[in-house]
């Protein structure tokens, strides 16, 4: 017979979802005679939630060290070709031990092991451990990957065949990248730019401040002192720092976005300086500024999902998120802002609640209830919580939306339909709330999705 | 999920990039053990980075790539205890700190002054109580509410089973509810 001091353990690992199905039910014949152990149980939820809130900045902090300690491992490993190995490294045949040799065969495997599972399902030339690892380990690099949503290849400029380039694989100068149907990548550069690949784009890397498109969409931002030249279909477009453009390379012609700063379009017979929000196509060598500008964060839009995954970067995905939110209702195509907001889908919601959370006292109604509404139709189940919350929100519209959204994920109500959260009737929201409330906490377990770190060259 | 057993042994054979992997994956983590040392949390940030940083530069003598997790958190735990030996000056007892022991413990670096002032009291509160935790409570709090780990998570950081995580986050929990409770009083 277990004693009262043991359940809570039971308690507390099922808090955490990590009490087995049979304990579970234990603890639950035991909780329906101990009021002790139920009154426990409640606090576990209070100090949890509690202690969730406390240390939000925290993991905030966590989230910054990490690009801080990215960043020196970069300049690690861009001061040092050949860094991390040390003295195992093996350096001259006769030196090998036999310990050097099973280290050097393991690398080599799963090496490997990454380039055929990065190119199982791709018809593309198959990738090779020899080549993997010659590219890892030679030559000074002039970027480096950071990010790739799927197979991404490479090659030598003048040399075949491309071979699997995974996450943190540094980039030679005089490569070629290429991603394909369903990869989209991102860059970095030495000297401090950085440049993203959309699906079936193919750049040729030949400096870290010269890029040339050969095919697809390119984004490009330029932040440190050098600035960025990019090349396609023979024009030069020079970026001054700091500036941000997108080029697009057709067959037969350029679209050149500029989102932000200024460049310099030269075509060979003409030069065009080009601000923030203009853009331009080049064709036959002729400079057409064309004649409905679209939005340069429509034009990007594709960057979006890269961001929305992604620990990193999430001030930047904040900020075109609310770009984005904020030509609803202004822009002439409100529609599709709201679109581009729906495709990021569960992964866009948090900058969406923020937005509501933040946005309680301000006269933006129109933009609160679309956020609202975006957040109700694509949440997952681990935005319970935060739709619960939106249900004490002061707009009737967005409450109603909230509680759409809490209908869909769960199919309940708690005895109040979505369009009575919109009422002025505030005690029966209360007690609608209360019951949600004490309904997330008794349930949240089973819905608790724990975020695992993906790795970024599987995500989709 | 590229086991962390692999990604060692690509950074021993040369690609540095492999690290950084690692880096995303253990970073709260280490932080979260520096800071149940340190007990500042600007200085445990940089205890943080400078264990990972060394973790790199001291990679080729990891002779077991499977253990990557607990001899990077050894590293970090032999970085704090260097910096609180050099600098018992700035070392402060518990019982010796004021008012401001909360916000220097859970100070966000670049957080202003009056920005920490103006956190809930609380949650100050709350917070200054797990400071106030022993040790290995106070260390598996931090581990487990600095990222979402699983209690097998903690362990292989910790060198423990998962039922000790299980027992010392019950304790470290039943301890802070008592404790506000008290203050509540």
């Amino acid at each position: 017979m277990m004693h009262c001091e043991e359940y809570l353990l039971y308690l507390n690992a099922r808090h955490d979802g990590e009490l087995a199905a049979e304990q579970c039910a234990e603890l639950e014949a035991h909780l329906a005679e101990c009021s002790h152990c139920r009154a426990a149980a409640e606090g576990f939820d209070s100090i949890d939630a509690e202690l969730r809130q406390a240390f939000a900045p925290r993991r905030a902090a966590a989230l910054a060290l990490t690009d801080r300690v990215l960043a020196e491992v970069r300049a690690m490993s861009d001061a040092a070709p050949t860094p991390a190995p040390g003295p195992r490294r093996p350096r001259l045949f006769g030196e090998l031990s036999f310990a050097d040799w099973g280290r050097t065969l393991l690398a080599s495997a799963a090496g490997f092991l990454l380039a055929v599972a990065l190119f199982r399902s791709s018809p593309a030339p198959q990738a090779s451990p020899g080549h993997v690892l010659t590219a890892a380990t030679s030559a000074q690099p002039a970027g480096r990957m950071v990010l790739a949503s799927g197979p991404v290849q490479m090659r030598a400029i003048n040399q075949a065949p491309f071979f699997g380039c995974v996450d943190g694989s540094p980039i030679k100068p005089a490569s070629v990248v290429r991603t394909g149907d369903n990869a989209r990548c991102e860059l970095s550069l030495a000297g401090g730019n950085m440049v993203r690949l959309d699906r079936n784009t193919e750049i040729t890397l030949h400096k870290p401040d010269r890029v040339e498109v050969n095919s697809g969409r390119l984004w490009a931002a330029s932040k440190a002192a050098t600035p960025i030249e990019i090349v396609s279909y023979g024009c030069s477009i020079k970026a001054d720092s700091p500036s941000e453009v997108a080029v697009e390379r057709q067959p037969k012609s350029m679209r050149l976005v500029v989102v932000d700063g200024a460049v310099n379009l030269s075509t060979g017979k003409e030069s065009k300086q080009l601000a923030g929000g203009q853009q331009v196509d080049v064709a036959e060598d002729k400079v057409l500024v064309a004649s409905s500008q679209s939005d340069p964060l429509l034009e990007t839009a594709w960057i979006n999902g890269m961001l929305a995954n992604r620990s990193a970067g999430q001030q930047e995905f904040r900020q075109r998120v609310q770009g984005l939110l904020a030509q609803i209702g202004t822009a002439k195509l409100s529609l599709l802002y709201e679109d581009e907001l729906r495709r990021l889908g569960d992964g866009g919601a948090p900058p969406l609640v923020a937005y509501l959370e933040s946005t309680q006292d301000a006269p933006q109604e129109a933009k609160r209830i679309v956020a609202a509404r975006i957040v109700a139709d694509v949440s997952q189940p681990r935005r319970i919580g935060d739709l619960v919350a939106l249900l004490e929100d002061q707009s009737p519209e967005v409450r109603y939306h909230a509680a759409r959204g809490l209908q869909r994920l769960t199919g309940r109500d708690q005895g109040l339909t979505a369009e009575a959260w919109k009422g002025d009737a505030a005690a029966e929201r209360e007690a609608a709330y209360q019951k949600w409330q004490e309904w997330w906490t008794a349930n949240r377990d089973k819905y608790a999705v724990r975020i695992q770190r993906v790795p970024a060259w599987l995500m989709s | 999920m590229t086991a962390d057993s692999d990604l060692v042994r690509l950074v021993q054979g040369g690609q540095t990039s492999a690290y950084e992997e690692l880096v995303r994956r253990w970073s709260a983590r280490i932080l979260a053990v520096c800071h149940a040392r340190v007990r500042s949390a600007h200085t445990a940030e940089e205890m943080a980075q400078e264990a990972m940083l060394r973790g790199l530069r001291a990679i080729s003598s990891l002779n077991d790539p499977a253990k990557f997790g607990p001899w990077l958190c050894g590293i970090a735990v032999r970085v704090c205890l260097d910096w609180l030996k050099c600098g018992q000056a700035r070392q402060v007892s518990l019982e010796a700190l004021g008012d401001g022991h909360a916000e220097s413990w859970l100070a966000q670096s670049g957080e202003a002054p009056d920005e920490v002032a103006a956190k809930h009291d609380d949650e100050r509160r709350l917070l200054a109580e797990v400071a106030g935790l022993p040790e290995s409570y106070r260390e598996v709090i931090l581990m487990y509410y600095y990222e979402d780990v699983t209690y097998a998570d903690v362990a292989q950081v910790l060198g423990v089973s998962a039922a000790t995580v299980n027992a010392r986050l019950t304790k470290a929990r039943a301890m802070l509810r008592e404790r506000l409770s008290g203050l509540q009083r």
